[in-house]
């Protein structure tokens, strides 16, 4: 047995455990998630901001440009044609603004505030970047939904207590706010001197602060466009601005604020639901030969092999690809009439829903039965027209090339490049300047001048991005044997196309100069797409009845149907912290709130959108 | 403990030994006649005494002739035996009917006496465990016990069951579930918890419970109460669940026990689709078919099917179909298939059920025990193998486990145990129901012919695809079976748990005990999946192990005295815990450059990798108990523990991280103090008053940036860093449970009627949770000290043996409970609710689980409730284009349900007749609701049964001719009117062309007036569930209430002489069936009342992927050597 002693030295050594397990310190390390750091280079922190400024990608195409903006603008129809349903929204994507982007913009703003006065004069530039990275991706929400936290937004970590409670700012503030902090920056990136230099840290410009100059100068022309039919004097003046400004404007392709995210970004993983593109705007790039038509769409399946495939079987051709088709004497394809490959493969589909269900256009919308073949026992169904091409959205999906039942297989494959995407351009500069112009802001050049190589910008950022992203065709159509056949069919930029092309009357702004700016600037956005719902909304094209791009009427049995000019607001809930605010904003803006009946969105318009034509009503003086 | 005491009984014996003067031998029997080894023979009044040897032999050296010898053994009636001068004293022990000296292991695994406990408590024994043949243990203890909740989930073969212990002790957390602890190592027992509203499958590779043998338990304890629990800290607050192992003690000799089982799972019913209408749109959106003379579709005509040019004529075809189910009437015409071959209009009322297979289990287990008076040793090894009722879906596990324990000298014991498991978990996917309910699988669908490897393969090895000319280019759901066949996702995990103990007698009344052990658990997955592009491009490579560890280093005093009536124990304990989690995954990306070559080297583009060490966490522990017992009718049993938590330390070093929470809970049987009535065989009265501390999860008060970064062009590289967007509050408490809890159990006429009640009443404060906060203001969440949950309930248990004879006896248990878990003192911030699960306005199900001050916890709001006008009649929604009506919506979030039930209880009836016995066990729900993705979506698009409604005259459809000037003369039998009232003002468009006002009518009064013609059924039904539009209804959210036949098993002890014949002692044959069907189920479409995705406690009110009803079925054979 043990002596009695021995039980007080187990006592002992309990105590022992407990005192020697229980040092703090020893504690904190282990609670100290060893993937984190406590001090964060703002050079990086900035460089996440600039990431966040292209979020929730998936969704927005998806959602809010494939499902709402495309058919309700007439760019596109929603999959398969549109439905007497394709006015009512659903869910939509937003940018996701606050959860990544605001906390980094506002971190990096206030540990610069905090810096020692001199550490701190060298940071000037990198916490004016701030502004636009956050302006830019939160106009765009705007653009939607109307009011938002802005001025008060990511503050909680900086307020004692918390500001918990962010109020929302109307259009109004948010464009006078906006205007300020633009007109600070850029006023900071143009003179600033000895200024930390964050280099290819900024993957957009390389470091250059002047051209983030630049590109506050276009955002203040976004601002201005919104306040068109607004205030139209203050829109002007600011348009009179940026073309006198010190900092210069966006004015060439190097100027262009193409988002990357390093080789392995590639977009969504996910497909998105892709519709016909609408007949009308399909006809209007064709008609004129405008090259944006092979950047902005995907040919159609009828090339040469599949017209011949169809010829064998003895199928009728679709009526609008047969008038195109050379049949030879042995009743043979023989090639292609005017204007011929990469043309002839361009198709639209009419936008209505009554024409979706109308037998009479059953070779759009019921192409499954209508082109499908056989040969050698095996059976393929084609597409005669033609759908948004998905590479600007993602690049990192197989393209099958198509070819005859049976046929070989030819894919686009591997490589994925990784993904551009335009957040802004000169092209858009140059184009917003033709409008202010030709409303009478006072502007060096002629609205002509802008509106001409706006345009040439616009076809030049067009044919990048398509050869960047890898579009299909780009290179030549590898489905014709014959090379000069496949060259014949790429789909790239050609010398000379821009010049041919501003030869056409669509670009002669002694008549309706307005309405062929608008329509430019609508055709340019088709690679920014949450900008082409707001140019159709404060420019009332595509115009009824228009000679160039004609609107067309949306019916569904007959009756004439509402178009949503804005999205849905959710009902505040009271499980929010900020329902009072969130209430008083829509309170003041007068929306009915959760309800996606399109008459609602339609009637109850945005603050920007009040005093803006109807749809199809063509532009205001 | 027993062990400790009995060791000790036995020195203080030899010691005695020396001095004795006469000496007696004799034998200890049951009523068999077989001798009982371990019975405590004592002389009584002194210390003197010894136990039995393994053939129940003893001897022992008295004082005198005329001592009185006292024979105790657990379970039986204590006898006592006047010597009266014999040398030879043979004693034959009864089973103690009233059991008064029940013995179950509690907390740190200490075998107390039921009487002496001042909490209620189960245990069950492990044979009950291992006969029903589940993976997961958790199933197994389904209707077991009064307070314990258990449902199956989605999870499938290996997946796991959520199981909750008197409600919900953490609102931050979805994991509610008690801990497991396996001969005093704590396992964690974690949830499933795949999105319902994004993830079709569960995914569900269940939690480390699936590698735990049913085949060495001894017993399972069931600890609900915090008094029950508290020595387990923070980890408990839950409950927990006790499994002690089986160990030699008590073998005589060497014992071998081979036991084989063999089972299999069947699917025998679905839920209910509809297997009459092919498919077809929604009438008004009808643009294919027959044209009238105007050459125009008829567009309302919902048996109009979809034609298609098959060499030169028009003819009903599936190829280029629409999907929904709201077509003709299946008629037999003939129709082009999937194929392109000619075949039948016709539905496969079987095609669900032929998508599953018969799922086969076998367990062999073999186990060897041995025991002397120096020590005993248990060496088991158990084999299950089994595969799962969907294709290709396996599980295998190996469990060794090792225990012994030797007497190294007179006073000390070592005692080492190791559990070594490895398990192979293939392919828990779960979502081919989904296929039908919601999927590209139609009625129409034949899945014996499709379900085809030369069907969903194509000659390239990829799935079929038109592109590339691929016969079965047009049968749906290809790449489903493609996956199913020719994919792999393999979880290898290996636990292994030594345990070593030394026990050291210090004096007669003390012992000390140090005892290490550890949870070694680690898991490789490996995932395969084949391309399923041209010639089998794409495909996809991962390996991913993880590392999680746990060690335990514990010392214990544990001290006796008895004075006169007053029986005192004290354990005093210090504890360190500590764990770490790590993890590495490497996969391909982009590809694999060679198809269905699986190895890292083979990807397209370079791979991705990760690997972190993340969740280390430390807690050390002083804790003490005392008991004391008097006069054995009073108990009082009083603990304390202090807990140091690493988890609540931040990094600068401070924070409350040290809390002390005691316990008090006391036991009077008041039949020894008073004298009542012989019809009460024994009385007890228990009351307790337990506190419970809890942590947080490691790292979640400590907040920093991530850092980041990104490939650029050429090889260069950029960095981010990123700011966290948590609001930590510097001063976070711990979580403090805080539990009373009054029984009475109650045993009369003889023990044949029996009855048990609990009411407890705990509240759980200063809740660790986030709010979330709206994101705009630079936080996403806040975490800081949120509320309050208060559990309150009622636990009834009442056995019964209505008949006893000699050969046959009828036991029956009946178990009734109900818990209400209320949240209060929510901070303000957190605003009207907290959102749990879920989200009231969006998604799939628009409904999300929430807390409020003074509400249950897990009530279910949503914003799509119909909307009515202020006398409650519905508001319709016309649809002028369409030409028909539905109801709104009313984006106003209110309450519509909650997650958990109202009452649960079980009953259970056990039959013996001479050696056959026959046990059944039924379980029951009431209350809580359920939201289906399968019923709603189903029924908008026409596949379910609940979309038969009105669909023709049959189901109550209204047959009329229409006045539409377009469609005039035509007739249509699937019409209905909608219960409701057009909002004010609203305006129709009237057969006879004119605009009219109907606002404030009813439908029928419209209807009746000629202002408008029935709605469409089809219309009707998928505005009401579509995704869009849907409002709550009867057809998807439903209050779950069933009553499950949960198991009948029969067993047979083959006669002795019989089993002799093979030199076995015992031969025992059973055959279980489980989960046969439901006597009772609430939910329309026959829709399985036990499929809730996941086994959080928040979100298991969502159904995603329908889940069959399979029965398992096993024949065991168990023979002892």
């Amino acid at each position: 047995m043990i002596k009695m002693k021995t039980t007080f030295k187990i006592f002992f050594a309990l105590i022992f455990i407990a005192a020697w397990g229980c040092d703090s310190d020893k504690f904190a390390e282990l609670n100290t998630n060893p993937s984190t750091l406590t001090e964060p280079d703002l050079r990086y922190s900035v460089t996440k901001a600039i990431e966040q400024m292209y979020n929730d990608f998936y969704t927005v195409w998806f959602y809010n440009n494939f499902q709402y903006v495309f058919p309700w603008t007439q760019t596109t129809t929603t999959q398969g044609g549109n439905t007497a349903d394709f006015n009512r929204m659903g869910p939509h994507g937003g940018q996701n603004l606050y959860s990544a982007l605001f906390p980094q913009t506002m971190d990096v703003r206030m540990r610069i505030d905090a810096m020692p006065d001199e550490e701190k004069a060298t940071y000037q530039a990198l916490r004016a970047l701030t502004y636009p990275i956050q302006i830019a991706p939160a106009m765009s929400v705007s653009d939607d939904i109307g009011s938002i936290v802005y001025t008060e937004a990511g503050l909680a970590p900086y307020t004692n207590p918390p500001l918990l409670t962010p109020v929302l700012d109307n259009q109004e503030t948010l464009y006078n706010t906006w205007l300020n902090e633009l007109d600070e920056a850029i006023s900071i990136l143009t003179s600033a001197e000895n200024q930390l230099a964050i280099g290819n840290q900024d993957v957009i410009f390389g470091g250059d602060y002047g051209k983030w100059a630049k590109y506050c100068n276009l955002l203040k022309l976004k601002i201005a466009a919104r306040l068109v039919n607004k205030d139209r004097a203050r829109a002007l003046q600011i348009a009179q601005e940026v073309a006198n400004s010190p900092a210069g404007y966006m004015d060439a392709l190097g100027d262009d604020f193409v988002y990357k995210r390093g080789i392995k970004f590639y977009g969504s993983e996910n497909g998105m639901w892709i519709g016909y593109a609408g007949k009308n705007l399909v006809d209007f790039l064709f008609e004129n030969r405008d090259p944006r038509l092979r950047f902005i769409f995907e040919k159609n399946h009828f090339n040469g092999e599949v017209v011949q495939a169809f010829l064998d079987a003895d199928r009728e051709l679709p009526p609008y690809v047969a008038p195109y088709v050379q049949v030879d004497d042995n009743g043979n394809f023989a090639g292609w009439n005017e204007p011929g490959e990469p043309w002839v493969r361009y198709h639209g589909a009419p936008v209505s829903p009554d024409k979706t269900q109308d037998p009479a256009y059953d070779r759009y919308f019921n192409q499954g039965s209508y082109n499908r073949i056989s040969a050698n026992g095996v059976e393929k169904t084609y597409a005669a027209t033609s759908l948004y091409s998905e590479k600007l959205t993602r690049t990192f999906y197989n393209y099958t090339y198509p070819t005859r039942p049976g046929g070989r297989v030819i894919e686009l494959k591997d490589n994925d490049p990784p993904l551009n995407v335009i957040l802004g351009s000169s092209a858009e500069t140059n184009l917003y300047l033709a409008e202010f112009k030709q409303l009478g802001a006072n502007l060096p050049k002629s609205a002509e001048e802008y509106f001409s190589w706006g345009v040439e910008l616009s076809i030049r950022r067009a044919d990048a991005l398509a050869r960047n992203n890898e579009m299909p065709y780009y290179n030549g159509d590898p489905v014709y044997l014959d090379a000069d056949d496949a060259n014949a069919a790429a789909t790239k930029l050609r010398d000379d196309e821009i010049t041919a092309l501003l030869e056409n009357s669509v670009f002669d702004l002694s008549t309706d100069p307005l309405e062929k700016i608008y329509i430019q600037q609508f055709i340019n956005f088709m690679n920014t797409p949450n900008d082409v719902w707001t140019t159709v909304r404060r420019s009332g094209i595509p115009k009824k009845g228009s000679a160039y791009l004609p609107w067309e009427n949306f019916t569904s049995s007959g009756s004439e149907m509402p178009v949503p000019r804005r999205y849905v607001v959710g009902t505040p809930t009271e499980d929010d912290i900020n329902y009072a605010n969130k209430l008083a904003a829509v309170q003041e803006q007068g929306f009915t709130t959760g309800d996606p009946s399109p008459a609602i969105l339609n009637a109850e318009r945005l603050w920007f959108d009040k005093e803006n034509p109807n749809y199809g009503a063509g532009p205001k003086q | 403990m027993r062990k400790i005491l009995l060791t000790l009984t036995m020195c203080f014996a030899l010691i005695a030994g020396a001095m004795a003067q006469h000496a007696v031998t004799g034998t200890v029997t049951d009523a068999e006649g077989v001798g009982i080894p371990g019975a405590t023979v004592i002389e009584k009044g002194t210390a003197n005494g010894t136990i039995s040897n393994v053939d129940g032999n003893f001897s022992l050296n008295v004082s005198s002739g005329n001592s009185v010898l006292v024979f105790s053994f657990v379970g039986m009636s204590t006898i006592e035996e006047p010597l009266n001068n014999r040398s030879s004293v043979n004693v034959t022990m009864t089973i103690d009917a009233i059991g008064l000296d029940e013995v179950v292991v509690t907390a740190l695994g200490i075998k107390r006496e039921t009487k002496q406990l001042g909490y209620a408590m189960t245990e069950v024994s492990g044979e009950d465990i291992a006969r029903v043949n589940t993976v997961n243990p958790v199933q197994a203890l389904q209707g077991k016990s009064a307070g314990v909740s258990i449902g199956a989930s989605d999870g499938g073969l290996f997946g796991n069951s959520k199981i909750q212990v008197r409600g919900v002790s953490v609102l931050n957390s979805d994991n509610n579930q008690p801990i497991f602890v396996i001969d005093g190592v704590i396992v964690e027992n974690t949830i499933s918890n795949a999105s319902a509203d994004w993830s079709s499958s569960s995914n569900d590779f269940g939690n480390i419970l699936k590698n735990l043998n049913p085949d060495d338990y001894e017993s399972v304890s069931v600890l609900k109460g915090a008094a029950a629990t508290a020595l387990y800290g923070s980890r408990g607050i839950n409950g927990a669940i006790v499994i002690k192992n089986k160990d030699g003690q008590g073998q005589r000799g060497i014992g071998v026990k081979v036991t084989q089982t063999v089972g299999v799972d069947h699917v025998y019913s679905v839920p209910d689709m509809q297997y009459e209408f092919g498919m077809g749109t929604i009438a008004g959106y009808v643009g294919y078919g027959e044209r009238d003379q105007n050459g125009n579709y008829y567009r309302w005509d919902a048996n109009q099917i979809y034609l298609r040019d098959v060499d030169g004529t028009m003819m009903p075809s599936k190829i280029g179909s629409t999907t929904l189910g709201w077509g003709p009437r299946f008629d037999g015409r003939a129709i082009q298939d999937y194929d392109g071959t000619i075949g039948v209009y016709e539905s496969y009322p079987n095609n669900m059920l032929d998508a599953y297979e018969l799922g086969v289990s076998s367990n062999t287990a073999l186990a060897l025990s041995g025991a002397n008076e120096n020590g005993s040793f248990y060496l088991s090894n158990s084999y299950n193998t089994r595969s799962g009722v969907m294709p290709t879906n396996e599980f295998e596990r190996n469990s060794l486990l090792f225990k012994g324990s030797y007497n190294l000298a007179k006073w000390l014991t070592a005692e080492a145990s190791v559990s070594f498991t490895t398990s192979r978990s293939q392919n828990p996917w779960n979502d081919l129901a989904e296929m039908f309910s919601t999927g590209s699988w139609r009625n129409w669908y034949d899945t014996s012919k499709w379900k085809k490897r030369e069907v969903f393969q194509a000659s390239h090895g990829g799935t079929p695809n038109a592109n590339y000319g691929d016969d079965f280019a047009y049968v749906p759901g290809n790449g489903t079976w493609f996956s199913y066949n020719l994919n792999s996702a393999v979880r290898n995990e290996q636990v292994t748990r030594p345990i070593v103990s030394l026990t050291a007698r210090v004096t007669d009344w003390m012992s000390l005990t140090a005892e290490a052990s550890m949870n070694h658990y680690t898991t490789l997955y490996e995932e395969k999946s084949l391309g399923q592009g041209y010639a089998m491009d794409g495909g996809y490579y991962q390996l991913r192990n993880d590392r999680d560890i746990s060690r335990t280093g514990k010392l214990m005093a544990n001290m006796t005295k008895t004075w006169g009536d007053l029986s005192a124990n004290l354990i005093l304990g210090g504890e360190i815990w500590d764990q770490e989690k790590e993890y590495t995954r490497t996969n391909t990306d982009g590809g694999l450059i060679v198809p269905g070559k699986f190895y890292m080297a083979n990807s397209k583009r370079t791979l991705q990798t990760n690997a972190e060490i993340f969740g280390t966490k430390q807690i050390n522990s002083l804790y003490y108990l005392a008991s004391l017992g008097w006069k054995n009718q009073l108990y009082l049993d009083i603990t304390g523990r202090n807990d140091w938590s690493s988890a609540l330390v931040y990094s600068d070093g401070t924070g409350n991280y040290s809390y002390f929470y005691p316990s008090v809970s006391a036991s009077w049987i008041f039949t020894e103090t008073f004298d009542l009535p012989a019809a009460f065989s024994f009385g007890k009265l228990r009351a307790s008053w337990a506190q419970v501390g809890n942590d947080t999860n490691p790292y979640a008060i400590n907040q920093g940036y991530e850092i980041g970064s990104v490939e650029l062009d050429g090889g260069q590289f950029i960095y981010q860093n990123t700011k966290s967007t948590t609001l930590v509050d510097p001063a976070i408490k711990p979580e403090l449970k805080n539990s009373f809890e009054v029984g009475l159990d109650v045993r009369m006429f003889n023990n044949r009627l029996g009855l048990d009640i609990a009411i407890y009443d705990e509240s759980i404060t200063n809740q660790i949770g986030d709010i979330p906060i709206p994101a705009a203001t630079g936080y996403n969440r806040m975490l800081t000290n949120i509320g309050t949950l208060t559990n309150s309930g009622f636990e009834l248990s009442l056995r019964g043996t209505p008949v006893k004879t000699r050969n046959f006896e009828w036991n029956s248990t009946f178990n009734y409970w109900d818990n209400t878990t209320m949240i209060s003192d929510l901070r303000e911030e957190v605003g009207e609710y907290k959102s749990l699960a879920g989200t009231p306005d969006y998604g799939n199900y628009r409904i999300g689980s929430v807390a409020y001050e003074d509400g249950e916890y897990g009530i279910l709001m949503t914003d799509s409730n119909p909307l009515v006008d202020e006398n409650g009649n519905k508001i319709l929604l016309w649809r002028d284009d369409v030409r028909g009506a539905y109801y709104q919506r009313n984006y106003e979030i209110e309450e519509i349900g909650k997650v958990n039930p109202d009452f649960e209880g079980s009953w259970d009836n056990s039959f013996r007749y001479k050696n056959l016995s026959l046990s059944v066990l039924l379980d029951a729900r009431f209350g809580g609701h359920i939201a289906s993705y399968s019923n709603r979506y189903g029924t908008a698009y026409g596949y379910m049964e609940t979309s038969l409604k009105y669909r023709d005259p049959e189901h109550g459809g209204i047959t009329w001719t229409s006045k539409y000037a377009d469609i005039s003369g035509q007739t249509f039998s699937d019409g209905m009117i909608p219960e409701g009232v057009f909002a004010e003002g609203q305006k129709v468009t009237t057969p006879s062309g004119e605009q009219q006002d109907v606002g404030g009518m009813t439908y029928r009064e419209a209807y009746e007036a000629g202002y408008v013609e029935p709605t469409h059924a089809s219309l009707y039904t998928y505005f009401n569930n579509a995704w869009g539009s849907g409002v709550i209804n009867d057809d998807w959210f439903s209050e779950v209430k069933y009553i499950a036949v949960r198991n009948i098993s029969v067993g047979y002890n083959l006669p002795r002489n019989l089993a002799q014949r093979i030199k076995a002692q015992n031969l025992y044959v059973s055959l279980n069936a489980r989960n046969i069907g439901y006597l009772y189920n609430s939910l329309p479409n026959n829709l399985n009342p036990e499929s809730f995705r996941g086994t959080s406690s928040s979100g298991t009110f969502f159904e995603r992927s329908f889940t069959p009803y399979t029965a398992t079925y096993t024949m065991t054979l168990s023979i002892d050597f």
